[in-house]
């Protein structure tokens, strides 16, 4: 069997990781299927002028998603409903996660969190912060000296 | 049988009814013109190559725990199923296919004694 996506990464930070399995064994009791360790997938990319954040959650609402900056880490909560199951059918395979779920993001001291987008498009949600003033590079001009 | 090697493997559901069959697949990243869906030996096959989210060429990755690139998967469908009358539509990165069961003529459900 082919290592689970999660199992595959090394260079996540221990505290990302420890948050995540921590959140999520807080969050299974409630109604997450069992089988998902951590959902949705995140990406993260930096720029000279921003970070972005990507996590990939097909077929959701925009207001599944409950977001909040503190403390340096994003949270990112989504509640990925289950499908019914109408009387007279059967789930036969049934790998989609669904439940509640929690993914945090530790960010570097450089950003500015006050000024972070969301949006959600193709079934994938994308988070920007910009970085501050001071963090974004400066072009400093050298004057010709006499 | 087509191999998907190399590509990521989108998580499905299946759901079995008297009539028909929903299969609902995750295709993050895909409008309907990147899914390829195809019937053929009784085995349903789905290629999808998603979009990139709109991120500038000067990002550099950090964490990467979705691989991105290509979805494969292919599935073996019931006998009864009839693959020319499915429908399909994608919503928000979710694949939903709709293939109904052969339509049993009133003669075929007989059961003659001679």
């Amino acid at each position: 069997m082919a290592p689970l996506w999660h199992e595959s990464f090394g260079e996540w930070s221990s505290l990302q990781r420890e948050l995540n399995r921590w959140l999520d064994a807080a969050r299974s009791t409630v109604d997450q299927v069992v089988g998902h360790f951590t959902w949705p997938p995140v990406n993260t990319f930096e720029t000279p002028e921003e970070m972005i954040v990507t996590a990939e959650a097909p077929g959701m609402d925009v207001g599944d998603f409950e977001l909040s900056v503190a403390n340096q880490t994003l949270l990112i909560r989504a509640h990925r409903k289950p499908l019914a199951e109408p009387e007279g059918a059967a789930f036969t395979r049934r790998e989609r996660a669904a439940g509640r779920f929690d993914r945090a993001v530790v960010l570097p001291g450089t950003l500015d969190t006050s000024q972070v987008e969301a949006r959600y498009e193709r079934g994938i949600l994308i988070v920007r912060i910009p970085k501050t003033a001071a963090a974004r590079p400066r072009k400093i001009v050298v004057e010709e000296g006499r | 049988m087509k191999t998907h090697e190399g590509r990521r493997t989108p998580a499905v559901d299946v759901l079995d009814s008297h009539d028909a069959w929903t299969v609902i697949v995750d295709l993050p990243g895909c409008l309907k013109e990147d899914v390829d869906i195809t019937t053929a030996d009784g085995k349903l096959t789905i290629e999808a190559h998603p979009r990139k989210p709109d991120i500038p060429a000067s990002a550099v990755s950090q964490r990467r725990e979705a691989a991105g690139g290509a979805f494969g998967r292919t599935l073996v469908l019931d006998p009864e199923l009839d693959p020319a009358r499915a429908t399909a539509k994608l919503d928000r990165g979710v694949l939903t296919l709709w293939i109904p069961r052969r339509d049993l003529k009133p003669e075929e459900r007989k059961i003659r004694i001679d």
